[in-house]
């Protein structure tokens, strides 16, 4: 577009079809399309979008500080519901493989609390293979000196069962409820005939 | 928009600067019908330190990936046993250290970009992508749910479309396709559907790398039309080459889970080289097919359209239209078509790695609420409405696809590292420096987010 005797600031900037842009012509100049902007205009304009993307840019950046500081807490959260879920079963699944390191904690996504549920086998197999004792852990993490280091832990005051190969998050699938998971009635399944459901040794209730 | 920028009016601009990715002396340079060539005769060691710095990061990002068993591997068959026993387990912790690493040596080659040679850049690209595509499948289960749905149509005559990959519960690839996408049906078009036809009957270690043969083609035939497009624009397209190339987004995350955003990407890039060369028909069928691969692609559509005014790029968009949705509709019916309902349901979607949750959770609230979809679409669609403005008013056509699919990606609440990459190879072929800029901000902000466990306690040791 020439109508204006702009002067195209880049070789291959918008050169529209000669008959599309004559006809479009017929429009007011400032609805006019054009083939590129104008040698020096806008100046203005592009200060002001620069400085929304500069602000934008910021937010994000606090917004992506705030969450790797929150995800931290969580993740030391979970280290501390993993950690307690092996003291409290003493059962302590290191080093056998990932596919043995079968505790998997599992957080309030309904609510939104600091309530967490870590389950894992009541014996070395791969994960979910054999019957799950849960832990619901709750509370602020409780630091300790254990062998000489500063451990973390969480308190917890109630748990269930759940068979092999079985998922942890329904109720349905649960039994054998001990402590405050009673009250909090996790459990709908009766506990079946044979199935393990002997609160682990170093359960506090 | 851009001939206030000062880089563009200064001749005085340092070879090699950041100013001088998309212009600056170079440009000058060709534009005189000098070769880009001229006065770069040696890389500085600086940047040979810096590729040599990717190279390890990838190396031993793959070597340790090949051992298997790492948390961040999606299940796989087998395939890299030649590199098993060089490296240990894949921790998370290695990870993020190789992927700081890599992003820091990025930074340093993009700042030298302007006064790397063409053979260093070209050879330094195809090492880091040929040492990824030898490992194996890295962080995503995506290719896997590919070859389930490729499967489901040329195997077993279930229509990908109505039916998830749980209609195939007793084929081979069955077990490796995430446990989220199970009953999912296929929301690729299906136009990438055809094209994964070849790699169905094929074994499933070998339809794996079927998928790292299609990935590695499209992700080198994007670098191809890269360098092609800047040169067009009359822009150095070694720094280009470099920014896409050398990018960790890509290389690591888009090429490594060997993403079919790539082939969508090189159809969009296809679709400039052809405008930009005034063959107006196929650059509008190019992106209509590349609408098929992924729907995103449909997003630069009304720019160019907008932009360029060219009845004949209309022309070649319904052509493809009309191709595909006969293509689609004859293997699939009415749903192997509706694109509608693909993009409406992607956009449900929640990850914890979009910026609306992220932003959300700065606010104190737990995610993403159905309101704020539909804020955030609004949102979007103002910021479309004012780039289309913009481009009817002489803004860069190629530059607002760019910032269009940038705000797609970062409006979506489902955001993956992959999305990121929607507008990179446009932003290095237009001279509105602030969009690659932005982008690799954005990156690098996704990048930052991804670093969350290095400040958490290690469990297994």
């Amino acid at each position: 577009m020439s109508a204006t005797g702009e002067r195209a600031t880049d070789e291959v900037t918008n050169a529209g079809d000669p008959s599309v842009d004559a006809f479009l012509q017929r429009l007011p100049a400032r609805l006019r399309p054009r083939s590129a902007e104008p040698e020096g205009s806008g100046v203005r304009r592009r200060r002001i979008e620069t400085t929304v993307l500069v602000l934008l840019a910021l937010l994000i950046a606090v917004a992506v500080v705030h969450d790797i500081h929150r995800q931290s807490k969580i993740n030391y959260r979970l280290t501390a519901d993993i950690e307690s879920w092996r003291e409290l079963t003493g059962n302590v699944y290191k080093k056998v493989g990932l596919a043995y390191e079968a505790v998997a904690v599992e957080t309030d996504a309904r609510h939104y609390t600091t309530k967490d549920v870590a389950c894992g086998n009541i014996s070395i197999a791969k994960a979910g293979a054999r019957t799950q004792v849960c832990l619901v852990m709750t509370g602020p993490i409780l630091r300790r000196r254990i062998d000489g280091k500063i451990q973390q832990r969480r308190a917890s005051h109630g748990g269930f069962f759940v068979q092999p190969r079985t998922s942890t998050g329904y109720k349905d699938h649960r039994y054998g409820c001990f402590g405050e998971a009673i009250a909090e009635e996790r459990c709908k399944l009766p506990t079946p005939n044979g199935a393990y459901h002997t609160p682990p040794s170093g359960f506090g209730a | 928009m851009t001939s206030d920028s000062p880089i563009h009016s200064s001749t005085r601009a340092p070879a090699g600067r950041f100013a001088t990715l998309t212009a600056g002396r170079g440009i000058r340079r060709q534009r005189d019908g000098a070769s880009e060539r001229e006065g770069i005769s040696r890389t500085p060691p600086q940047a040979l330190l810096l590729g040599l710095l990717l190279i390890g990061a990838t190396v031993w990002l793959i070597i340790d990936a090949a051992d298997g068993k790492s948390p961040l591997l999606p299940p796989s068959p087998s395939m890299t046993k030649w590199l098993e026993g060089l490296g240990s387990t894949l921790t998370f912790h290695i990870f993020l250290i190789c992927l700081l690493v890599f992003t820091c040596a990025y930074a340093g080659l993009v700042y030298y970009a302007g006064r790397i040679t063409p053979l260093v850049a070209i050879a330094l690209v195809a090492i880091v992508n040929v040492v990824v595509f030898v490992g194996p499948v890295l962080i995503s289960t995506d290719v896997f749910s590919y070859i389930a749905y490729a499967r489901m149509a040329v195997v077993h005559g279930v229509n990908p479309y109505t039916h998830g990959p749980h209609a195939i519960a007793g084929d081979p690839i069955y077990k490796y396709v995430g446990t989220d996408w199970l009953k999912a049906t296929s929301a690729y078009g299906p136009l990438y559907t055809l094209i994964s036809y070849p790699i169905a009957p094929l074994g499933k270690i070998a339809s794996v790398w079927g998928m790292k043969v299609e990935a590695l083609l499209a992700s080198t035939a994007c670098f191809a039309l890269t360098w092609r497009c800047a040169k067009q624009r009359g822009l150095n397209p070694v720094p280009a080459l470099l920014v896409v190339g050398a990018n960790p987004l890509w290389v690591i995350y888009g090429f490594g889970g060997e993403h079919n955003d790539l082939i969508m990407i090189a159809f969009m890039l296809a679709a400039v080289t052809f405008a930009l060369g005034e063959r107006d028909v196929r650059a509008g069928t190019s992106i209509m097919l590349g609408a098929f691969i992924k729907a995103t692609a449909v997003a630069i559509l009304p720019f160019m359209l907008v932009g360029r005014r060219r009845p004949k790029q209309l022309l070649g968009a319904i052509l493809g239209l009309v191709f595909c949705v006969v293509l689609g509709y004859a293997l699939f019916g009415a749903h192997g078509v509706d694109i509608v309902t693909v993009l409406r349901k992607d956009s449900s979607y929640v990850s914890s790695d979009g910026f609306p949750t992220i932003f959300m959770h700065l606010l104190g609230k737990p995610g993403v609420y159905p309101v704020d979809h539909v804020l955030l679409t609004a949102g979007m669609a103002v910021v479309l409405a004012y780039l289309l403005w913009r481009t009817w008013r002489g803004y860069d056509w190629v530059a607002a696809s760019g910032w269009a699919m940038l705000t797609i990606a970062v409006t979506s609440p489902w955001l993956l590292a992959w999305y990121t990459l929607w507008g990179l190879p446009l932003s290095v072929i237009v001279r509105d420096r602030r969009l690659m800029i932005t982008i690799l901000i954005v990156q690098g902000l996704y990048i930052a987010h991804q670093l969350a466990p290095l400040f958490s306690p290690v469990i297994l040791t």
